[in-house]
């Protein structure tokens, strides 16, 4: 089963994603609270996708993602924001991350990037 | 920044994201009650900066907070309170972004909100220049607090 982890605060995100996506099979494992408990879990569940807010405390996305690409994430991460500014956006490009969501995102929207990332197909943003 | 044209962004943002998450149309209103009440602020930085007050009182989070949870109650009473704090951070979010495109550049930024909650809450900032606006709903009433640094006399 595809492993999907969560790394956000917010409760409300976990409990939609996994709504979203464990009808279609999808394992929503954990839901890390902020950056530095989501890097010990990637190294617990190994998942196959990372969802990844930008705003959290302690380790915010951006600082994470940077630890996620030296683990060869890069390709497998949807970043979430609130903010959907350009600049945001290009700084996570410049990382090397190819998956984003504006918030709130409807279900099938989420979907649609666990499967582009499952079939791994790298090109959409 | 136009404080006009971003108060306006804040409303139409405000009530996109509670239409999209909760399908609430809010209506804007004029009134307020002293029941117990909880408030997320939210810091704006950047090149104007401020902050937002979302307010409302705790029977109309616990509802708003059920509606976006697709009608279940919360797991966990605390949750209320993230629940809210994410809500104010979608909508804020979204306004900032319209903010940014509208002026082209990185003219606002969003800080981790905070939550505070309790009876006769009086919240004041005489370094801004604030405006309050009212939304109403079958749900309740929710208000929010729009300010931003005074400009500076030439």
């Amino acid at each position: 089963m595809t492993k999907v982890l969560v790394i956000d605060d917010s409760p409300f995100i976990f409990k939609a994603i996994k709504k979203a996506l464990t009808p279609k099979g999808f394992e929503v494992v954990d839901n890390a609270s902020n950056g530095q408990v989501g890097l010990e879990m990637v190294q617990k569940y190994s998942p196959d996708i990372i969802t990844l807010d930008v705003t959290m405390p302690v380790m915010d996305g951006i600082e994470t993602a940077r630890e996620l690409l030296k683990l060869g994430y890069s390709s497998k991460i949807v970043m979430l924001s609130a903010m959907g500014d350009e600049a945001l956006i290009d700084e996570a490009k410049s990382l090397g991350i190819k998956h984003f969501l504006s918030k709130p995102f409807k279900a099938e929207q989420m979907l649609e990037k666990a499967q582009i990332i499952l079939e791994g197909n790298g090109s959409a943003v | 920044m136009q404080q006009e044209a971003v108060i306006n962004l804040f409303k139409s943002s405000f009530l996109e994201i509670s239409e999209e998450l909760v399908e609430a149309e809010f209506q804007e209103a004029h009134n307020l009650d002293d029941k117990t009440r909880i408030a997320i602020i939210i810091g704006i930085t950047g090149k104007k900066k401020g902050r937002i007050i979302l307010e409302t009182d705790m029977l109309t989070a616990q509802k708003f907070t059920e509606a976006m949870n697709c009608g279940d109650p919360l797991d966990d009473p605390k949750e209320l309170y993230l629940y809210m704090a994410e809500f104010a951070n979608m909508f804020c979010g979204r306004a900032t972004t319209y903010i940014n495109d509208l002026f082209q550049g990185r003219e606002a930024w969003l800080a981790p909100p905070a939550i505070y909650s309790g009876k006769n809450l009086k919240m004041d900032t005489p370094s801004l220049n604030s405006e309050v606006l009212y939304f109403k709903h079958e749900i309740g009433i929710f208000t929010i607090d729009i300010g931003f640094e005074k400009e500076k006399k030439e």
